[in-house]
């Protein structure tokens, strides 16, 4: 069952459908996370290696640790980094970092596992942001207003505007 | 709250915000847009000043403030093409290598 979902409308807004992951399956990705070798660089509270450094360099071009050219894509360390220097700098504002297994909502209760801010009760939250990873190595941001239930997506590549119907094909291969 | 299938939410874009002028910049412009609506100010950038954003970054991550460093462009600031290098020199020390 997909995560998300969604089918255009007559208005051309876009209805989205969430429904989430069951919890066993987030347990159990958490697990697999834990399992991951150990990265030499911890920044904040999480994990920022070397090589997500490199993934900043200007010019694209900067050798990493594996003697492979740094794309110049930013890699999902420094998403996830970034965002939590955010929760820091605005705490009232949470967040959902980019990988599932990391937060989750349920219950009423927006959880994120890394950090604590584990009893924070979904109505007390007007807005969540949440980077997306879209297609191939795209990053959006949609800012979710739990009050209006409308959500602002903010994208630097026009892809709502160039194909919407791709555009949440992709969104459905992303969380399916 | 968001668990409820039944309820429906609605997708709007933002079309008043700055495009990228090449395919690697959507993780930066992403996280600027995210610090923009956080501030709750319009995004005050533009694509060619990505290199100066990603340098800033790097910084802000490695100091683990994001408070210090005002995130408005400003040319005075702009380091040239060996800053970068050292900035990477210097993350490679901190890391241990």
């Amino acid at each position: 069952m997909p995560f998300l979902a969604g089918e255009p409308t007559s208005a051309g807004h876009f209805t989205l459908h969430f429904t989430l992951p069951p919890e066993y399956l987030i347990g159990d990705l958490w697990e697999l996370y834990f399992q991951m070798p150990e990265q030499e660089f911890w920044a904040v509270d999480g994990l920022v290696t070397y090589d997500d450094l490199s993934t900043l360099a200007p010019d694209g071009a900067r050798l990493n640790t594996t003697g492979r050219l740094a794309s110049g894509f930013v890699s999902i360390g420094i998403i996830d980094g970034f965002f939590r220097l955010l929760n820091m700098a605005f705490p009232r504002y949470p967040y959902i970092a980019p990988s599932a297994m990391r937060a989750y909502v349920s219950q009423g209760i927006i959880a994120n596992i890394s950090g604590d801010r584990i009893n924070l009760f979904a109505e007390d939250v007007s807005q969540l942001l949440v980077p997306m990873f879209v297609g191939n190595n795209h990053w959006i941001l949609a800012v979710c207003n739990a009050k209006t239930m409308r959500i602002r997506v903010y994208d630097s590549y026009e892809a709502l505007k160039n194909d919407k119907q791709r555009y949440i094909e992709q969104l459905r291969l992303v969380y399916a | 709250m968001m668990n409820t299938p039944d309820e429906q939410w609605e997708l709007e874009e933002e079309l008043e915000i700055p495009q990228q002028s090449n395919p690697a910049d959507s993780g930066v412009m992403c996280l600027l847009n995210a610090l923009y609506t956080l501030q709750g100010t319009d995004p005050g950038y533009e694509p060619e000043q990505m290199s100066f954003f990603r340098r800033r970054m790097a910084v802000e991550l490695v100091a683990g403030n994001i408070n210090q460093f005002d995130f408005h462009y400003s040319p005075d600031q702009e380091p040239d093409d060996s800053m970068g290098m050292s900035l990477l020199i210097t993350f490679k020390s901190i890391c241990r290598f």
